[in-house]
């Protein structure tokens, strides 16, 4: 070959790659998920989105990932689990997109199960409740801090608290709803019961529409149990925080699983009804110096949450949908690709660094290490919102590393 | 031979029907012979509450109704009408989404088939014989709802007709017809005792009452007060102090 | 043409789908398409008791739900295979809509209608309440790892086994429809007093009617667990079955067969389209407007349109 073939059979090879090059680089690295975005649980769906999208933003003013633009393709699942096969079908043979994530909740996390396992995909799974003891998959993943066996993990700071009261609590009450979530923090409640030697005098779960709660706490307050662990969802949760003030109900310890006081809703709602009360939180502001750069991230979700009419706070959700977001990141940016098998052994492996904290998988998925945060609400005063963007309402008893101070029982005496 | 005949067909027996605290029909007692023509009218109340009670769309409290000699007890009306005993409605009820001809396929399939033999492909030329025998034979295809008043009312009688009954219940079927029109629905009625149906006829219109009837039957105030051949009738003191008042 | 022909057209035209889809290289579509079958079955089951008789069910979803339950139930005592489920769901129902037929349809008039929505009521608080198919918590019902008849993935099993109960379903509507029973069942929609006094024994073709309608619309739930692979009270007993499996008939025309497939296929795919693309706060409202705009404009739906212009022309 003469030189003049050679330079021009380069100049065609380096014409091409250029032109090729950018389109590459311009083929946006897309993830995939259905999120509720209308539906009963359309409120948490919403938050997630925004930490996600802040997520995506934050991610592609850094260079994006792998040297490509980040994108999000969701779709509204409609808090409708039947809508979650096609979702997922279609984002990965429709949309192609590189990689899944769940939506939010048990219900339209296990729908999409078969699919991801069928195709090998690692999977993220954005709070559901112990959905991979059924399935048995080894690539998928949790980020809700409940650890690896979640009902003990739920429950074990409002036993561990409980016991180290003096004189030690004799008598326990477990109410809840007849629901998924409840069935299960009560099946965690009683194995921490076997274990502390607890006796139960009274266990009874109420219908999901109940509406009247007095009689329930009228049943519980006369058994004089020491402690009342309650595991419920939002409605119920206001009903019986209500009915427990009417009632003038008396326990060294009240409250242990009650879902809906991290959400800015019906903390405003209740305010000073929710005083003396034990919980569970995933974050709140008075441990915020041990979560770096989760307030810059909560200013930024609070803007926009107030803009469009949702969750104004959000605790609850947000850093962990963002902090799932991180993960992968940090898993793609360590096996410098998309390889689901690589991926999945390295977040088996490692440790990540996230707004959260430090995330460690086990082998079932869940978190290694539990780090649900059991708090006492205190000196709440009216309904308004401020206060609770502020420390001072809120003692985080457990676990050790994030307390902030001690219980204060009996609950009736602290109702303030 | 002469025993059959005189066998009566329908035998109302002390029939009584109230309705709360009201007596439509008190203690009636009523026979039709095979091949008979009975009128029922000319006025008075509780004439439509008989053929309910008959035709079995309503149930008497008292008395008995017996046809072909088997008391119809609390047979449903399908179960009536698969033994021979017809009626058609003051206000007719076509079968709004059929078309003429699918109206008669019905009691063709469902009552007639029961005492006689029709084969599926038989059906739809039974219908059409019917048709013609009303007139309707050229609105075969048409729907059932598009046709006039008269027409509605033949098709009424032709689906009753189509039952293949003993006895033909008419229910009013002149009511606000013309002269002309009268006298098409008596034709057609007339028709029927010579294909051996009895039939009864519960009519207000003076010229059918007259014209058509072996025998009247008066019913005033849920009890019958006259009963026998027309002339008769008419000279009944009861009939003209009904009729005229006091 | 004669039900016979019809029925073997039908199934030949079910296996010649369900072979071509061997070709269609995503899953998006089975799933898709699923959900659509779902719906045809659902819509033409409701109509041979609401447009074939005249007696309308809200309650449809109690039926759907009893399906698909009785699938949890096998699956759980018994792991029995897929069409021991499908048949036995499908009997199940049947038997549902004869015990509610008997108590109800010997009266005229409205009682069925609320005696159905009474029914999903009742039925949805005895689901809850039954802890061995999961009552409120849900219940799994996990995939087979081994596919039958060598089948790439298991929606690809449940389609094809929708699109043979979709087959069978039209052939029995059709059958019914130009059947006498068929022709009984108008009259009793057209006027019922007539028609019992026509030699029809209402209660009877009342009943079948109503068995019928329930079995079908069961054997349209009985791969639903296969499908959501967890399912809970809520998903089985939505309220999209009942006003889809009313809205559908009434959009495509409830007279015969093919205005609930017309109807299912219409608006089914349209919710399906709307869901992946607009916002799908969106798709309850188009339901919304095609009904309102149907039931003022065409009450006698698509097919009814079709029916009138054919009826001009002659």
């Amino acid at each position: 070959m003469n030189r003049l073939t050679t330079w021009f059979t380069t100049g065609l090879i380096v014409f091409s790659l250029a032109l090729v090059a950018p389109a590459l680089a311009q083929q946006p690295l897309k993830i995939g998920f259905g999120m509720s975005l209308t539906g009963p649980l359309a409120g948490n769906g919403k938050a997630a989105l925004i930490a996600m999208q802040i997520w995506a933003e934050d991610l592609n003013a850094k260079g994006g990932l792998l040297g490509r633009k980040v994108e999000l393709v969701y779709y509204d699942d409609q808090t409708n689990p039947s809508t979650v096969p096609s979702i997922y079908n279609k984002l990965l043979d429709v949309d192609k997109v590189d990689l899944l994530v769940s939506g939010y909740g048990t219900n339209v996390i296990a729908p999409a199960m078969p699919i991801v396992m069928q195709r090998n995909m690692a999977f993220m799974g954005l709070f559901g409740l112990n959905v991979n003891s059924k399935f048995d998959y080894d690539r998928y993943f949790q980020i809700m801090p409940a650890g690896p066996e979640p009902a003990i993990g739920w429950t074990q700071g409002f036993f561990d608290i409980a016991m180290g009261l003096s004189p030690k609590p004799q008598t326990i009450a477990l109410v809840g709803a007849d629901a998924e979530y409840p069935a299960l923090a009560l099946e965690g409640a009683r194995a921490q019961v076997k274990r502390t030697g607890l006796k139960v005098v009274y266990d009874k779960t109420y219908p999901p529409n109940t509406v009247d709660f007095s009689p329930i706490v009228r049943a519980i307050a006369a058994t004089n149990a020491d402690l009342v662990f309650v595991a419920s969802y939002p409605p119920d949760s206001a009903g019986m925080v209500r009915a427990a003030n009417e009632v003038g109900l008396k326990a060294r310890m009240f409250g242990g699983g009650l879902v809906g006081p991290q959400f800015a809703a019906l903390k405003t709602q209740l305010g000073p009804l929710l005083n003396g009360i034990v919980n569970y939180e995933t974050y709140v502001p008075d441990v915020a110096g041990k979560f770096p750069f989760l307030e810059q991230f909560l200013a930024k979700y609070q803007g926009r949450a107030i803009r469009e009419g949702v969750d104004p706070l959000g605790f609850y959700l947000p850093p962990y949908a963002y902090a799932m977001m991180q993960v992968l990141e940090q898993a793609i940016k360590a096996t410098g690709g998309l390889d689901q098998a690589k991926l999945a052994d390295y977040m088996h492996t490692y440790e990540f660094d996230t707004f959260v904290g430090k995330v460690r998988f086990a082998k079932n998925g869940e978190w290694a290490q539990p780090r649900m945060l059991t708090v006492q609400y205190h000196s709440v005063i009216g309904n308004d919102l401020e206060q609770w963007m502020r420390p001072g309402h809120v003692t985080v008893l457990y676990p050790a590393s994030y307390a902030t101070g001690t219980v204060k029982a009996p609950y009736q005496d602290n109702k303030k | 031979m002469a025993d059959q005949l005189n066998q009566p067909l329908l035998q109302v027996s002390g029939v009584t029907k109230r309705f709360g605290g009201f007596t439509a029909l008190d203690n009636i007692d009523l026979i039709v012979r095979p091949c008979e023509r009975l009128v029922i009218g000319p006025n008075g109340s509780g004439k439509s509450t008989l053929v309910n009670c008959i035709a079995g769309t309503l149930r008497n409290e008292g008395g008995s109704i017996l046809f072909d000699g088997r008391d119809l007890g609390s047979d449903p009306p399908h179960g009536r009408v698969r033994l021979g005993l017809a009626r058609t409605f003051q206000i007719p009820r076509p079968f709004v989404s059929m078309s003429v001809l699918d109206n008669l396929c019905v009691p063709l399939e469902y009552a007639a088939r029961q005492h006689i033999k029709l084969g599926k492909s038989e059906i739809a030329e039974a219908a059409m014989h019917l048709l013609e025998q009303v007139g309707l034979a050229d609105k075969s295809h048409a729907l059932s709802r598009g046709l006039t008043q008269v027409d509605m009312r033949k098709l009424e009688l032709a689906r009753a007709m189509a039952a293949k009954p003993k006895l033909l219940i008419s229910d009013e079927a002149m009511a606000g017809l013309s002269a002309s029109e009268v006298d098409d629905i008596l034709v057609l009625v007339s028709g029927l005792q010579q294909q051996g149906v009895a039939v009864i006829m519960i009519e207000h219109v003076m010229r059918a009452v007259m014209k058509f009837s072996e025998r009247v039957a008066v019913l005033v105030a849920g009890k019958k007060i006259a009963d026998g051949d027309p002339q008769s009738v008419v000279d009944n003191d009861q009939v003209i102090k009904a009729y005229l008042g006091e | 043409m004669k039900n016979r022909t019809f029925a073997a057209l039908a199934f030949a035209t079910a296996v010649a789908v369900i072979a071509a889809s061997r070709l269609i290289p995503n899953d998006y579509f089975f799933s898709a398409a699923y959900t659509v079958l779902q719906f045809i079955i659902l819509a033409t089951a409701w109509n041979i008791l609401g447009g074939y008789t005249g007696y309308v069910n809200f309650g449809s979803a109690a039926f759907f739900a009893t399906g698909a339950y009785s699938s949890v139930f096998l699956y759980k005592a018994l792991h029995a295979p897929l069409v021991v489920m499908i048949v036995t769901g499908t009997l199940a129902a049947g038997l549902l809509g004869l015990a509610v037929g008997y108590l109800t349809l010997r009266m005229r008039g409205v009682f069925f209608a609320i005696a159905t929505l009474a029914l999903a009521v009742v039925l949805y608080t005895f689901v809850v309440n039954w802890d061995y198919v999961g009552g409120a918590r849900g219940a799994y019902i996990i995939q087979p790892r081994v596919i039958p008849f060598g089948l790439p993935r298991y929606i690809h099993l449940l389609y094809s086994a929708m699109v043979l109960m979709t087959a069978l379903a039209l052939v029995i509507a059709r059958a019914i429809e130009t059947s006498t029973i068929g022709r009984g069942l108008a009259a009793i929609r057209d006027d019922e007093l007539a028609a019992e006094c026509a030699g029809v024994p209402t209660l009877r073709l009342k009943l079948f009617s109503a068995t019928v309608s329930g079995a079908l619309m069961g054997m349209a739930g009985t791969t639903f667990p296969y499908y959501l692979a967890y399912i809970e009270p809520s998903a089985a007993f939505s309220l999209s079955y009942a006003v889809n499996s009313i809205a559908m008939p009434l959009i495509g025309g409830m007279m015969s067969w093919v205005g609930p497939v017309i109807g299912a296929v219409l608006l089914g795919s349209v919710q399906q389209i709307v869901q992946v693309t607009i916002s799908s706060a969106w798709n309850l409202l188009i339901v919304g407007v095609l009904l309102v705009a149907f039931v003022t404009l065409a009450p006698n739906g698509i097919m009814g349109w079709v029916d009138a212009w054919r009826r001009k022309r002659r």
